[in-house]
C-alpha cells in the first residue's frame, strides 16, 4: 500500500502531458516509415505481383531463391567489390588530404571548401557530367588521354563489364570524399599541438610522425569514416541507376538497383522485398558493430 | 631549399586534385555555352561567342522552371515540417521531468530510422501511398521526406537540448512556464545553431534527393529538379550543349548557397555525419 503510494506520488510530479507532443510525429513517423519498412520484411515471405489483392505465403522460398540467383550471387559480389574500392578511397586518401589541409591558413580553408563541393550537387547532375566525362566517343577523359599520347589507356569506361563498377564507383568517391576530408580534419584539429611539438624536439621525422602518432590518435575517427563510408556505399543506388542502370550486361549492378528492378520492373514485390531485407539486416550489422567500435574509444 | 620541398610537392598535389574536382564541373560550364558544332569541334576551348539559347532552351522546352517551382515548394515545406515534429519529439526526449524508461525505449524507436536505409521499404512505401491517393503529389512527396528525416533530425536536435542546463528549465517551470511556452519561448529560441544546422542537413539532403521523387512522381508537373533533369536527358540525348546548360541551371542554387555560407554548411554537414 505504501508503495502504491508512492508510485503514485512520483507520477504525480512527472510531467506526463508533455507526451501530448509526440501524437503529430508519432503518427507520421509510424504511418509513413515504420509500416512500410514492417511490410517489406512481411512480403518477404510472399509471392505477390503488388497489384493482385491476393498475397501468396510461401515461407522461405524467397530466401532460398537468392542462393541459386545468380544474378544476384553477381549483384552481391558488385556491391561488395563497389564498396571495398569507395571506402579504400576515402579512407585512406581522406586521412592523407586531411593531414595535408587541415591547419587554418587560408589556403587550406580554401581547399576544404573546394573539396565539399560535390558534395552540393544533385546525383543527377553527377551522373550526366560524368557519363559525358567517360563517354568512350566524345568523352574528356578518352580525349585528354589522346592528347596526352597515351591512346592505349583510352577504354569504353561504362560499357567494358570488367570496368562499369569501378567507374561508376570512381564517381561515388567524387561526390563522398569531402565527407571523410571534414571528418578527419575534426579529427586532426582534436589532437594537441603539443604532442606533435614534442615529437619534433625528440627528433621525430614526417613519417614516423604520420603513422606513429597521427594513425593511432585518430583512431575513431578512422572508424566512423571507414563505417559511415561502408554502409553508404553498399545502399548506393544513384549514380549506378543514372550512369548505366546496372549495365554492361549487368556487370555494375548493385543490390539496390537490382531490388528497385525486381520489384518496379519485373513485379516480383515478394522476391525484391527479401533482397531489401537481406541489404538491411547487413547495413544493421555493419551500425551494431559501429556502435560497438565507437563505444570502445 | 630543402624545407620547401615538402610545400612543393603539396602544392603540386593540392593543384591536381582541384583539377580533379573542377574540371568536371568546368567543361560542362564552358561547353554550356557552345552551339553543338562549337562543341564538337573542340570541347575544352572557351566558347566564340556566348551561345545563350541553350539556357533558354533548358528553361522554357526543358520545363525547368516548373520543376524549380516544386523542389523550392518541397524542400521549404519538407524542411520545416520535418524540424517541427522533430524538435517535438526531441523535446520530450530530453526532459528530466517524464518517465525515464518510457523516454528511453522511445528515444530507441525514434533513432532506430538512422540505420534503415531508405530503399527497404521503398516498395511498400510505394504501394502504400497509392493506395492513399498521396503518390503523384508534392503533398505525399513533403510527408514521406518529413518521415524518412525525423530520425536524423530528432537526433541533431536531442543531442543539443539535452545541454540545455536543468537550471534554466527549473527556473522555467517555477515561473509557471508550461510545456508549450517551455518549448517554444526556451528551448527553442536557445537551439538556434542545432536548427540551422538541421535545416542545412534537410535542405541538401531533400533537395537533392533522387529516389523518392522517382518512385513516387509521374506527371511532368509534379517533378523535382533531380528527376527532371533526367527526364531532359531521355530528350536532348545526344545535346550535350543542352544537356550541360540543364545541369548548369540544377546545381546553380545550392552551389551559390553553398559558398555564401561554408562554414554554416560544412560544420551542419559535418554533425549530421556524426551518427554514432
Amino acid at each position: 500500500m505504501r508503495i502504491f503510494q508512492r508510485d503514485k506520488y512520483i507520477l504525480k510530479n512527472k510531467n506526463l502531458k508533455v507526451y501530448l507532443f509526440l501524437i503529430l510525429p508519432l503518427i507520421i513517423y509510424v504511418t509513413f516509415f515504420i509500416i512500410p519498412n514492417i511490410k517489406t520484411i512481411v512480403y518477404s515471405f510472399v509471392e505477390w505481383d503488388g497489384i493482385n489483392p491476393v498475397k501468396k505465403f510461401i515461407g522461405i522460398d524467397n530466401y532460398r531463391r537468392l542462393f541459386g540467383d545468380i544474378l544476384f550471387l553477381k549483384t552481391l559480389k558488385n556491391t561488395i567489390i563497389y564498396t571495398t574500392t569507395i571506402v579504400v578511397f576515402d579512407v585512406t586518401g581522406g586521412i592523407v588530404v586531411a593531414t595535408l589541409i587541415y591547419k587554418k591558413t587560408k589556403t587550406n580553408i580554401t581547399f576544404r571548401t573546394l573539396i565539399f563541393l560535390p558534395a552540393m550537387i544533385s546525383s543527377v547532375a553527377i551522373g550526366i557530367i560524368w557519363s559525358f566525362m567517360y563517354d568512350a566517343n566524345v568523352g574528356a577523359i578518352n580525349f585528354i588521354l589522346e592528347k596526352l599520347g597515351i591512346e592505349f589507356l583510352q577504354k569504353h569506361w561504362l560499357s567494358d563489364p570488367k570496368l562499369a563498377i569501378f567507374t561508376v564507383a570512381s564517381v561515388h568517391i567524387w561526390e563522398s570524399f569531402g565527407y571523410g576530408v571534414i571528418l578527419f580534419i575534426a579529427g586532426l584539429q582534436d589532437i594537441p599541438k603539443e604532442i606533435f611539438e614534442a615529437a619534433k624536439v625528440d627528433g621525430v621525422n614526417n613519417w614516423q610522425n604520420f603513422t606513429r602518432i597521427t594513425i593511432p590518435l585518430l583512431k575513431s575517427t578512422i572508424a566512423l569514416v571507414w563505417i559511415l563510408s561502408t554502409i553508404f556505399s553498399f545502399i548506393a543506388f544513384d549514380f549506378v541507376y543514372v550512369m548505366t542502370r546496372g549495365g554492361a550486361d549487368h556487370s555494375s549492378e548493385v543490390l539496390a538497383t537490382y531490388l528497385y528492378k525486381q520489384g518496379f520492373r519485373y513485379n516480383n514485390v515478394g522476391y525484391s522485398s527479401a533482397i531489401a531485407t537481406v541489404l538491411f539486416s547487413i547495413v544493421l550489422i555493419m551500425a551494431v558493430f559501429q556502435l560497438r567500435v565507437s563505444k570502445e574509444y | 631549399m630543402r624545407a620547401q620541398s615538402p610545400n612543393a610537392v603539396k602544392l603540386v598535389f593540392l593543384i591536381l586534385f582541384s583539377t580533379v574536382i573542377l574540371l568536371p564541373l568546368y567543361i560542362p560550364l564552358l561547353n554550356s555555352f557552345k552551339t553543338m558544332e562549337g562543341f564538337f569541334s573542340s570541347p575544352f576551348s572557351l566558347p566564340d561567342d556566348l551561345e545563350l539559347n541553350n539556357y533558354a532552351q533548358a528553361w522554357v522546352k526543358g520545363n525547368l522552371f516548373r520543376f524549380l517551382i516544386n523542389s523550392i515548394i518541397v524542400t521549404s515545406t519538407a524542411v520545416l515540417f520535418v524540424i517541427f515534429l522533430s524538435s517535438m519529439v526531441a523535446f520530450v526526449l530530453s526532459r528530466r521531468k517524464a518517465l525515464k524508461t518510457l523516454n528511453r525505449v522511445l528515444f530507441v524507436f525514434f533513432l532506430m530510422g538512422i540505420m534503415i536505409p531508405p530503399q527497404v521499404g521503398i516498395i511498400p512505401l510505394y504501394l502504400q501511398m497509392k493506395a492513399l491517393h498521396l503518390s503523384n503529389t508534392l503533398l505525399g512527396l513533403i510527408i514521406v521526406f518529413s518521415a524518412y528525416h525525423m530520425s536524423f533530425t530528432v537526433f541533431i536536435l536531442y543531442s543539443f537540448f539535452k545541454n540545455i542546463p536543468a537550471e534554466i528549465e527549473d527556473a522555467a517551470i517555477i515561473d509557471g512556464c508550461g510545456n508549450f511556452k517551455l518549448y517554444s519561448r526556451i528551448v527553442m529560441p536557445l537551439s538556434r545553431s542545432a536548427l540551422i544546422a538541421s535545416v542545412i542537413f534537410n535542405g541538401v539532403g531533400i533537395w537533392n534527393n533522387f529516389i523518392f521523387p522517382l518512385v513516387l512522381i509521374t506527371s511532368t508537373n509534379k517533378k523535382t529538379l533531380p528527376i527532371g533533369l533526367l527526364s531532359f536527358r531521355g530528350r536532348w540525348l545526344s545535346d550535350y550543349p543542352i544537356m550541360f546548360a540543364g545541369v548548369i541551371i540544377v546545381s546553380i542554387p545550392l552551389i551559390v548557397t553553398y559558398l555564401i555560407l561554408q562554414n554554416r554548411f560544412v560544420e551542419g554537414l559535418a554533425a549530421g555525419s556524426l551518427k554514432g
